[in-house]
């Protein structure tokens, strides 16, 4: 499945983003879907240098980000002119895989004593553990 | 080894007992600046061994730990705003400067993801989106728990404008402790102290009028007529802005008046409202509410030309019902009480006194989580002070006060049901469970201490501090003023009226843990499917009394909350709802070190069961939207852990 520009912005709405990066950076990654992965992967371990990414759950959040095509609804409720509009960039490239990293893992839960190691859980499917 | 009453000891263990004493004494000492300015009992530090790390649940094989849990939700609270503060920058149209500063709020969080993080990081949303967080739908406030489940919150769809459900909050919701009936002796002094309620509050189209039922002196004569009066929080002030926050916010003081239905399906319908807002002028108007006027909002209406000011009056005690209850039930009445206990009971009764083992498993986790309620609730700035409509100091005095000037023992629940009178109640499931309770952890009681206390006599004995007797010390330092620091007398005694006989120890224990567990239990998990969702019970409202009949819904959505504060609101009690930690009457093999305690807790147990049995078959006789599951035995844990 290739990932265009358009395809993308599409994609990110659920998260309502607005990418400010290169041309360069942006080619580079709609282009080739193995390639964006591995910018996707190399971006999070750059943000996160000392974390332990041991497991394929990184490979997975990787593959979701590539492969997301869900335009969420209800609050994120913005026009695609508003995210495209470069003059009020709300967030970088880097910025938007960083919370999407944390949003879409069990990353939050690493100080637990008893952590499992890093795990992809979508947000979506974060609603459980109601009563504790 | 088995456990004595201190004259019934050797010399030998009665030196162990004192000395085991002055260390505990060291370990567990009084909080000077908290004991002055609150007059309650908190710890200096929490103790090494009351930490987060060092709870678990032994009756469990293998042990369950206790911090994991904490910090799972904690990291679903940190990914909630994470998400949620994206859309409200963008909604914010927030400048890129002051968005670099949150970005660095967010870095520091995502690396280390501790409350105090996420409250710094919340905090710098909220200073940079405050003025641009009001909502124009209903359906934003449930869109805002994303990686909460929602399914189970309550106030959704039809429910929002159900005058039924909002009635039921009052008997089955987080605060069912209010209510109280109203005959006429009541009703006339309510009417002679500035609530002029008159038969004309039932109009036309009201179910009763259509029932040929409009005389309240009627109604209160037939045991029919109840109210819920949070006059009690009258003297709190509004936080003026609050922190973070650049608007007013609101407390009202409202009487809410209930009546009961005479058709085929008896239930309790609200028929007026007066909010009386704590800084109006008294000398000013304070008109009273009523449903069914005409144009009224109502499932199906035209929301646009509704009128929404019965909404904005039942909003606003569901506003009040929360302050009320965050303080005096949930902080006051089972954190700091419990609190309190677990303090002096570390203090002055060494681990052979029966008293301590019989306490002990209800002490859990109680002192990490006030310490814990301390750093990131109930501080200047703290979560509370960020969404809550009262003033945060006045909050605190109220909390402390809740237990330095309460009759406790009149919280009882035979004495408090009788109290409110609320026999007659067609439904009211808190009522039915909470009296199987006190029965049962009663008996247990009872029959626990008959092992040890053979009679008055050994009481007595045992409340002689000249010879050494442990409980005197324990009873003295829970009920008499304390000094510490530089102020005589700073810490206030608790009220638990006078112990000179068994059948007072047996009450004032029984109360304890009763408090302990099915208190907070019942005022505490229904918080997530109720006060969690701030269209029905908003902890800020941020607008005074509307009009009558006259009231849009753009008024209606600038009373309830911004979202920002609705986010948090939502998030911390999500989080104390979500954790059931231990589990009442299910105790670890070696809790106690005693044989003869095992038939007193084989008899409590057999009573939990029957308890759940008989929970279990009202409910499945219930229509689901009715069914009251707070206080099943599985989800009543024996401690005040969250």
């Amino acid at each position: 499945m290739s990932v265009n520009r358009r395809f993308f912005l599409q994609s990110s709405c659920g998260a309502v983003v607005a990418i400010a990066a290169s041309p360069l950076v942006f080619s580079h990654f709609f282009d080739n879907p193995g390639s964006s992965s591995t910018l996707v992967m190399n971006t999070i371990r750059k943000r996160f240098p000392a974390f332990d990414f041991s497991g394929n759950a990184l490979q997975q959040f990787a593959n979701m980000i590539v492969h997301k095509d869900v335009i969420r609804t209800g609050t994120s409720s913005f026009s695609l002119q508003e995210i495209f509009d470069t003059n009020e960039p709300t967030i970088t490239f880097e910025r938007y895989i960083m919370r999407e990293f944390i949003l879409n893992t069990n990353y939050l839960s690493h100080q637990a004593a008893d952590y499992p190691g890093l795990e992809f859980v979508p947000f979506e499917q974060q609603q459980g553990e109601w009563l504790g | 080894m088995p456990y004595s009453l201190p004259h019934q000891a050797s010399a030998l263990e009665r030196a162990d007992r004192q000395a085991q004493l002055t260390e505990s004494k060291q370990i567990y000492q009084y909080h000077t600046r908290i004991g002055e300015t609150q007059h309650i009992r908190a710890p200096r530090a929490l103790p090494i061994g009351e930490a987060f790390s060092r709870i678990e649940d032994r009756s469990l094989t293998p042990p369950s730990q206790y911090q994991p849990k904490l910090l799972n939700r904690v990291a679903k609270l940190a990914a909630n705003i994470f998400y949620n503060s994206f859309l409200l920058t963008r909604v914010a149209k927030v400048r890129r400067d002051t968005l670099g500063d949150l970005w660095a709020l967010e870095d520091q969080l995502a690396d280390d993801p501790t409350m105090e993080n996420i409250s710094a990081y919340y905090a710098q949303l909220s200073s940079v989106v405050s003025e641009s967080g009001a909502t124009r739908e209903i359906s934003e406030y449930l869109d805002l728990y994303q990686n909460w489940s929602n399914q189970d919150v309550r106030g959704q769809g039809d429910e929002l404008f159900s005058d039924a459900f909002f009635a039921r909050q009052a008997v089955a919701g987080p605060c069912p402790n209010v209510i109280k009936r109203v005959d006429l002796s009541l009703l006339n002094d309510y009417r002679n102290s500035g609530f002029p309620v008159t038969d004309d509050i039932f109009l036309d189209n009201s179910p009763f009028t259509l029932t040929g039922d409009t005389s309240l002196e009627t109604m209160a004569l037939e045991h029919r007529l109840y109210v819920q009066d949070f006059s009690m929080i009258a003297h709190i002030p509004g936080a003026n802005p609050g922190a973070f926050s650049f608007e007013k916010r609101f407390v009202f003081a409202p009487i809410s008046l209930y009546a009961v239905t005479t058709d085929d399906n008896p239930r309790l319908l609200p028929i007026a409202i007066q909010m009386r807002q704590n800084d109006r002028n008294p000398e000013h108007w304070d008109p009273i509410f009523v449903p069914h006027m005409p144009n009224a909002m109502t499932p199906g209406a035209d929301e646009s030309n509704a009128d929404w000011s019965w909404e904005v009056a039942k909003a606003a005690v569901g506003c009040s019902s929360q302050i009320y209850h965050e303080h005096f039930e949930h902080l006051g009445l089972a954190h700091y009480l419990m609190e309190t206990v677990s303090m002096v009971t570390q203090r002055c009764l060494p681990k052979q006194h029966p008293v301590h083992a019989l306490l002990a498993p209800h002490l859990l986790g109680t002192l990490a989580i006030n310490n814990f309620a301390r750093q990131v609730l109930v501080i200047n700035l703290g979560n509370l002070d960020q969404y809550m409509s009262s003033d945060i100091e006045a909050f605190r005095q109220a909390a402390a006060k809740s237990i330095y000037e309460t009759d406790l023992l009149s919280r009882r629940p035979r004495v408090d049901l009788a109290n409110r009178d609320v026999a007659d109640l067609p439904y009211y499931p808190y009522r039915d469970d909470v009296v199987l309770y006190w029965d049962a952890i009663h008996q247990y009681v009872q029959e626990y201490l008959s092992v040890f206390y053979a009679s008055d006599a050994d009481l007595i004995q045992d409340l002689d501090t000249d010879y050494g007797g442990e409980l005197g010390e324990w009873w003295h330092e829970l009920t008499g003023d304390l000094d510490i620091g530089t102020s005589p007398g700073s810490i206030k005694g608790l009220n638990f009226g006078t112990l000179n006989s068994l059948d007072d120890l047996t009450n004032i224990i029984a109360y304890i843990i009763y408090s302990a567990s099915v208190h907070h239990a019942a005022v505490n998990f229904p918080q997530g499917h109720y006060y969690s969702n701030a269209t029905i019970c908003p902890a800020t409202v941020s607008r005074p009394t509307p009009v009558p009949g006259n009231t849009n819904k753009g008024y209606f959505m600038e009373f309830l909350p911004p979202k920002h504060q609705a986010m948090m609101q939502m998030n911390v009690m999500m989080v104390l709802a979500s954790i059931h930690f231990t589990k009442l009457g299910r105790f670890a093999d070696d809790a106690f070190d005693d044989p003869r305690v095992q038939p007193a807790i084989q008899h409590f147990q057999q009573a939990l069961e029957a308890i759940r049995i008989t929970i279990e078959e009202r409910n499945g006789h219930l229509p689901p939207d009715q069914q009251y599951h707070y206080l099943h035995p599985d989800l009543v844990p024996q401690s005040t852990n969250i």
